[in-house]
């Protein structure tokens, strides 16, 4: 399970949940990631992002959070100056998959999206796409 | 013929006639990355397996395009009701580390009890806008963990809670779905084959 190439990446788990930030965040840290950050909505995602030293690799994110949800903060995140933040690869976690959903995804250039329950399969294939591309 | 052939020949004989079927994937929970693959294709929208009612109905209801959210009977006992924690979910988690996904499901346990506890509170002091955010939070998480049966439950609280009234059938029926998952919850499965270890 333990993958060599996250040993010096750093991953941020956003979602509102206590439950599903500790299971995923066990999950990649199982993974190898050397790095673990939590956030519990989109504002809390951006201030990580934007303070954080060295900045997350990854950003696994829910999409339905108060204040700030998922979409609203990959648009904010997509929109930051700093080219290296905007174009950070984003895995959304989701309960349900509509077309609708998945299309607005794409427009923030998400890179995997995983449909609630997170499985340590599901995970791991769309983290390993997410960074590494293929198929 | 698989689902994507089906769908792909469905949608290619659909052409020009002005008629569009809604189409539903259903795939496998491990398989879920597959949602984008299966919108792509055509399909209208996806449920994972296990399939849950509450799941099942929100879908059709999207992809049939009537109303947003359709009050179902799934927590009732018997056949057809969904399973108190699906054992197949669990053992997924568990494969992964036990000693950290007992720490996982801890949480959630700890966590289920006071979110219940804080949405009999609310619902008694009229608050049901809180009452049905305590009540959605609840159903992601039990269904998180694979404790669907508590996940319908709470599902279905938040519908009422969204019309503005908890039965007090429901209430009552969270408690015992809780009480229902806890052991089974508690007592991780043996993985599989070593799989996933």
């Amino acid at each position: 399970v333990n993958d060599p190439r996250y040993a010096k990446l750093g991953v941020l788990v956003v979602d509102d949940s206590p439950v599903v930030r500790a299971m995923v965040s066990r999950m990649l840290e199982q993974m190898g990631f050397a790095r673990v950050g939590t956030a519990d909505d989109g504002e809390a995602a951006l201030a990580h992002v934007t303070s954080a030293d060295p900045a997350p690799n990854l950003i696994v994110c829910d999409i339905g959070m108060k204040p700030m949800d998922g979409m609203s903060f990959v648009a904010a995140l997509r929109a930051l100056p700093e080219m290296r933040l905007a174009r950070l690869p984003v895995v959304f976690l989701t309960a349900t998959a509509t077309s609708e959903l998945v299309r607005r995804a794409k427009e923030l250039a998400a890179n995997g999206y995983i449909v609630k329950p997170v499985t340590p399969e599901a995970l791991a294939l769309r983290v390993e796409r997410a960074l590494f591309g293929g198929d | 013929m698989d689902g994507f052939e089906l769908t792909e020949a469905v949608r290619s004989a659909e052409q020009g006639s002005g008629t569009r079927t809604p189409i539903v994937a259903l795939s496998a929970a491990a398989m879920t990355g597959e949602a984008e693959r299966c919108l792509a294709a055509g399909m209208d929208e996806f449920v994972a397996k296990p399939v849950s009612l509450s799941a099942l109905a929100s879908a059709l209801s999207r992809a049939l395009g009537t109303a947003e959210t359709v009050p179902v009977e799934d927590d009732a006992p018997g056949e057809g009701a969904a399973l108190d924690v699906d054992a197949d979910v669990l053992r997924r988690l568990y494969g992964a580390q036990r000693e950290d996904m007992a720490d996982v499901v801890n949480l959630f346990l700890d966590n289920a009890e006071r979110q219940i506890s804080e949405i009999e509170a609310a619902t008694l002091h009229g608050a049901s806008e809180s009452a049905r955010e305590t009540a959605h939070a609840l159903k992601g998480a039990a269904r998180s963990v694979g404790a669907y049966a508590l996940g319908d439950t709470a599902a279905r609280l938040e519908t009422e809670l969204r019309a503005g009234m908890a039965k007090p059938d429901t209430l009552a029926a969270l408690r015992a779905r809780l009480k229902a998952a806890r052991p089974l919850l508690m007592a991780a499965p043996e993985p599989r084959d070593g799989s996933g270890a």
